[in-house]
């Protein structure tokens, strides 16, 4: 089982987007749009898939995760970290991450719990857009060759950076 | 709409609540929560096909948060979706759940999609051969 160094390195180390699907843009399908990239390690041999989602009807309802393919029958693919956008306006949940951009996270405890959705949530400003979300999150799990996947958000590094360093 | 709305608050017995999430769509607030943390997707809207009825559907979110992880993108995928569905007596429309009820049934109704949302989401083991361990 993962610990929590080896989740929190496994996020951060850097990373190189070996392909994606589709190549440009997104497909649409069920009512959603859907990009899935296949990732491999700057270093090593780790192996990662990022899955970008928004409801084509709540464009608000988005979600970009990272997978750990761990490629060890016990560990199996593991979401290590989902951004997500808010699921409304009004929720249920304790402290209201529901319906507010927010962020799941997989920890240690949970996994010792026997629980492998990243239950962890964190309400977040870093974002407000799925784009400005896509760049937070690269930069997040240190994806380096994301520009040339994504040339509509160019600009958009910039504003991010700007803003993270308020 | 509005007055379709209180009947079905009320026939929830005040346990529930619902925000307009767009102009004539509207989503239940309650207490059902995936794994992770987040409330189960269930909007209502007035049904295209029963006058004075109501549509309740997910959007097509269940399938969505399915395709974190897993898609259904092969005959036997879709088979055993499409069982769940007969056995959960609801319909799919591109990828959307729903069914529809008079204004005074919304309740059970919600929670046949709210089984199905659940469950749908343990459809990775189901489709690797844990099937019959799921179907209740």
């Amino acid at each position: 089982m993962l610990n929590q160094d080896e989740i929190n390195n496994l996020i951060s180390c850097p990373k190189l987007v070996e392909n994606s699907e589709p190549s440009k843009g997104m497909n649409i399908e069920k009512r959603s749009q859907r990009k899935n990239l296949e990732l491999k390690a700057a270093q090593g041999k780790h192996l990662f898939r990022v899955f970008i989602r928004q409801s084509t009807e709540l464009l608000e309802d988005f979600s970009i995760g990272l997978t750990y393919r761990s490629g060890d029958k016990e560990t199996g693919s593991l979401t290590l970290i989902r951004f997500n956008g808010n699921h409304g306006e009004a929720d249920w949940s304790k402290d209201g991450h529901y319906s507010s951009f927010h962020i799941h996270r997989i920890t240690e405890d949970l996994l010792e719990q026997g629980i492998r959705e990243p239950k962890e949530t964190e309400i977040t400003t870093r974002y407000s857009t799925l784009e400005e979300a896509l760049a937070e999150f690269f930069n997040e799990i240190s994806l380096e060759n994301w520009l040339g996947y994504f040339p509509e958000l160019r600009q958009l590094p910039l504003m991010v950076t700007v803003e993270g360093q308020k | 709409m509005s007055q379709v709305i209180e009947i079905v608050k009320k026939g929830f017995d005040g346990q529930v609540d619902f925000y307009e999430r767009r102009a004539g769509l509207w989503q239940l607030i309650f207490p059902v929560f995936h794994e992770d943390g987040d409330m189960i997707d269930i909007f209502v809207s007035s049904s295209p096909t029963k006058n004075g009825w109501v549509r309740i559907k997910d959007m097509g979110l269940t399938l969505m948060r399915l395709s974190y992880v897993f898609e259904v993108n092969t005959p036997t995928k879709e088979r055993i979706l499409e069982t769940l569905l007969v056995q959960n007596g609801v319909m799919e429309d591109e990828g959307e759940f729903y069914l529809d009820s008079p204004p005074d049934m919304v309740l059970p109704k919600c929670d046949a999609i709210c089984r199905l949302s659940a469950k749908g989401l343990q459809y990775e083991a189901m489709a690797k051969g844990y099937y019959q361990v799921f179907v209740l």
